[in-house]
């Protein structure tokens, strides 16, 4: 289906659902994020057809940057083919008649909810994250009065202090998602909640990061090749989630993996979160323990 | 007013198809801003088509009337302020133009060699930072540049893998050491879109600048 | 054999099929039509239209029907449509002074000028099920007031000319706020703040109120008026040069008179707390009312100590829409996350159990069961 079809099937709204003054209104809002990365642009996030809390800021992002000639992927914890994720991704088809796809290297646009895709992504891709809370100190210090003073003087002792509660309380760091992160040396920034594992996927990455949070009405962004540096300790350094076992269906070992639920008498196995990194190494001829254990042949 | 009035105080046509063209300056401009040092194009088909009252080049115009609308005052300088280009400006975006450049979204100006300062323009505040003024800088050159009164810079910073050589001007001596400044206000300060009327060059205030001898 | 889950769009495509029968329940009963729900079910529609900020009975009672009766997902529905309306800017103040009065009463004089009216109220219904209603009913004519009505000016107004109340601020020619249009920043002006509470939740602000009654922001008020009824609705048109009048809409308007000693900055005198509110919704005006005033706090020069006069913690939290959609999004997947923490409380439980193996003396540690104590909610 041609971009006018499509628009024209999905009247009475415009293209892409969202009208053109809202359009330029976030897209004002983006670049002003890419100016000043880490920083947390408020813009005026509107109602949008799908709940606050699923995905509204990713999609007013999403919706502002993309053209027919794009090519989109959403996932949702790793996968294409989650629910919230097959929604949203109908939600462009629809309004935007974008072509789509779950191959990580074919997309110009990947929607995501809680994960960074293991394929590395490519110069000229945008990444464009959900997220639910986007102030890394909020549990810290409810004030977005106080907050917001904290960014403007770069003040995160805060921030310190609590992570090395943790170190002297559990002795390491309890946080193994939402793992806060030092945007090019100055803003404290949220990743989102994305597991720890995928902390160091957005450090000078060649793709350019955009962050939506709708309901809390904020836009922010790391452009390509920026620093995002996790907040450690030199004795305490910063280490990824570990899993003791490979992939079950493709074998993968640096990746990260769902912990599948088989009985109701402790069997479990791990596999891919990210299906189509998984998909795609078994094509390749990877097979993991449930398949028999296989290499490609050289 | 009735439509038709409307359109006969229109003083030139805008953007053929403002959703899908906005759409792409966007892109462009983004990947600008995303990628300093590197120049995007616009696509000629879409440059073509518009016909801005002079000084506006026909890039600076397509930015300005992708992005701005009434929420977004624009100042021009002094060479751009004339009364076809306000009306250019007021009829397609629906701005409000402005006199002070301190209030100011967005800044045109057409002859950077009477930009030697940026200090007028808004910074934002350190609480908000965004409350800044974007300038959309029209250059003669861009890129390779030889001649009198353009600088070659170099570019280090987010977006910028290693570092990036660029060139454009003529623009004023004192350019860029007003960017220097600019940088050392950092996360306040103003953006620059740079354009020759093809291509973009995106400056924003993260980036640090250094000049390079020709 | 374990086969990766597949499928979520025939999933979410039967899971719909479903709701549109279930919504229609059984087809032998005649289906509801969006008439029966605007004339029937008119408070309803109007709690929609005030929380949805669209005064449209048409869209609202459209919306309940979708929505199988939840008023919150209905609300949710106008805003989205309203979202993708054009605007052409504001309308000038509504006179509520001018209001044809269906409903007004005051708590604090016994009679004024304008008089009491009743109008269509619950107030002194004994509330009895009614099982007559169950079949067909044929309600008696209303009860006319051969006099017809007398102008009837606000309460406020009165204790103005004696000068015991607080002035309003004068009327400004800025152009009103609007949080649809611009996020809101703390501290949040007046104009904004009853912007929020105007569309928030009934719910949520009656709980307030009710808190800032009960000593938690000690608030001493007197309903010094309510009134209900149809306000002209005027749009100042530039081009013209003159105002034109788009329509009429049912307002309820509760003006509240609360006592105050005075503060370092403030004489003692009465104060004020507003509320207006689309549509018959009485208890959402006199709770917007009353938290509008615990609000003012800080601005008479109180110490903030309650939940209510806390406009950070008010103002974000009073939109329902927002509310439900994040705490309902704790259904979506989340193993992800769950997966990272299972592997750190499997490991912290590993390094608890070998520390007790290491020293059988000791007590068990503690910190395996409060660990996540300060951690918040998965995301």
């Amino acid at each position: 289906m041609s971009a006018n079809a499509a628009a024209e099937a999905a009247r009475p709204y415009n293209y892409a659902y969202l009208d053109e003054q809202t359009k330029r209104m976030i897209r004002r809002a983006i670049l002003k994020a890419i100016a000043i990365p880490g920083y947390q642009v408020p813009f005026a996030s509107r109602e949008m057809p799908m709940p606050y809390g699923w995905g509204t800021g990713g999609v007013q992002v999403t919706a502002s940057i993309i053209g027919p000639s794009d090519v989109l992927k959403v996932i949702d914890q790793g996968s294409d083919d989650t629910t919230n994720a097959v929604s949203i991704r109908k939600f462009f088809e629809k309004t935007a008649g974008v072509a789509v796809t779950t191959a990580t290297t074919a997309a110009s646009i990947i929607q995501t909810r809680h994960r960074i895709p293991e394929t590395p992504l490519g110069a000229g891709q945008v990444l464009v994250y959900q997220v639910p809370i986007p102030e890394p100190l909020r549990f810290l210090e409810p004030r977005e009065t106080e907050t917001r003073k904290m960014h403007a003087l770069a003040e995160y002792g805060l921030m310190h202090v609590k992570l090395y509660e943790d170190i002297a309380k559990h002795g390491r760091i309890a946080k193994t998602y939402d793992y806060p992160v030092m945007v090019g040396g100055r803003y404290l920034m949220d990743p989102s909640p994305t597991p720890k594992f995928d902390n160091p996927k957005m450090h000078r990455s060649p793709a350019l990061q955009l962050f939506g949070a709708g309901r809390e009405k904020r836009i922010y962004a790391v452009p390509p090749h920026t620093d995002v540096v996790s907040l450690d300790f030199d004795d305490h350094p910063f280490e990824v989630n570990k899993f003791d076992k490979p992939c079950a269906l493709c074998g993968a070992t640096d990746v990260y993996l769902d912990e599948v639920i088989l009985d109701d008498r402790g069997g479990r196995m791990f596999v891919c979160s990210d299906t189509d990194n998984c998909e795609t190494r078994r094509a390749d001829g990877h097979r993991g323990e449930l398949l028999g254990n296989e290499e490609p042949r050289a | 007013m009735p439509v038709e009035a409307l359109f006969a105080i229109s003083p030139r046509p805008g953007l053929a198809d403002p959703v899908m063209q906005s759409q792409t300056v966007f892109r462009t401009v983004m990947a600008a801003l995303a990628e300093p040092g590197t120049i995007h194009a616009l696509p000629e088909t879409l440059t073509g088509t518009i016909d801005a009252p002079a000084p506006i080049t026909p890039a600076a115009a397509a930015i300005l009337l992708a992005l701005a609308d009434y929420e977004t005052p624009i100042f021009l300088d002094e060479a751009a302020r004339n009364a076809d280009v306000g009306a250019f400006l007021s009829f397609h975006c629906g701005s409000r133009i402005t006199d002070s450049a301190g209030e100011a979204s967005f800044a045109l100006i057409a002859d950077p060699t009477s930009l030697d300062r940026l200090d007028a323009f808004a910074p934002g505040t350190l609480d908000y930072p965004d409350r800044s003024t974007t300038l959309i800088v029209q250059v003669a050159e861009l890129g390779d540049v030889s001649g009198e009164g353009s600088v070659r810079l170099r570019l280090t910073g987010p977006g910028i893998a290693d570092t990036a050589r660029i060139g454009f001007g003529p623009v004023n001596a004192g350019l860029v050491a007003a960017l220097a400044d600019n940088r050392a206000r950092f996360p306040q300060g103003v953006d620059l879109i740079v354009t020759d009327g093809a291509g973009i060059l995106g400056l924003p205030r993260s980036t640090r600048i250094e000049e390079e001898g020709f | 054999m374990y086969v990766a889950v597949k499928g979520g769009e025939k999933a979410i495509d039967n899971a719909h099929r479903l709701l549109g029968h279930d919504r229609r329940g059984d087809p032998e009963i005649a289906e509801i039509s969006t008439e029966q729900i605007a004339g029937q079910l008119k408070l309803a529609v109007a709690r929609v239209m005030a929380e949805g900020s669209l005064y449209d009975p048409q869209v609202a009672s459209l919306a309940i029907k979708q929505a199988r009766g939840d008023l919150i997902e209905a609300i949710f529905l106008a805003r989205a449509y309203r979202t993708t309306l054009p605007r052409f800017g504001y309308s000038l103040p509504v006179e509520t002074s001018r209001m044809v009065v269906e409903r007004r009463i005051s708590a604090t004089y016994k009679d004024l000028p304008g008089g009491q009216i009743l109008g269509p109220t619950f107030d002194y219904t004994h509330r009895l099920i009614d099982f007559g209603l169950a079949g067909e009913t044929l309600p008696e004519r209303p009860a006319e007031n051969p006099a017809g009505l007398e102008p009837a000016p606000h309460v406020t107004g009165l204790l103005n000319d004696e000068g015991l109340i607080e002035r309003n601020a004068a009327r400004s020619d800025d152009p009103p706020r609007d949080l649809t249009r611009e996020p809101l920043a703390f501290p949040a002006g007046r104009d904004l703040r009853l912007q929020n509470l105007a569309r928030g939740d009934e719910g949520f602000l009656l709980g307030l109120a009710y808190s800032s009654q009960r000593g938690f922001g000690g608030s001493h008020p007197f309903v010094g008026e309510i009134r209900i009824g149809e306000v002209q609705v005027e749009f100042f048109a530039e081009e013209l040069g003159f105002a034109v009048t788009l329509g009429r809409v049912q307002l309820t308007e509760c003006e509240m008179v609360n006592q105050f000693k005075g503060s370092a900055t403030e004489p003692p005198q009465f104060t004020r707390g507003y509320g207006l509110v689309f549509g018959q919704s009485e208890r959402k005006s006199m709770s917007m009312a009353l938290v509008d005033r615990a609000l003012r706090a800080e601005d008479l020069g109180q110490d903030v100590t309650a939940p209510a006069q806390d406009q950070e913690f008010v103002l974000s939290h009073s939109d329902n829409v927002q509310a439900t959609g994040f705490v309902e999004h704790l259904k979506l997947p989340h193993y992800v996350d769950f997966q990272a923490e299972l592997g750190l409380v499997r490991r912290m439980r590993a390094v608890a159990a070998a520390a007790r193996a290491d020293e059988p003396e000791e007590a068990i540690p503690a910190e395996a069961d409060d660990m996540t104590e300060d951690r918040e909610a998965a995301e």
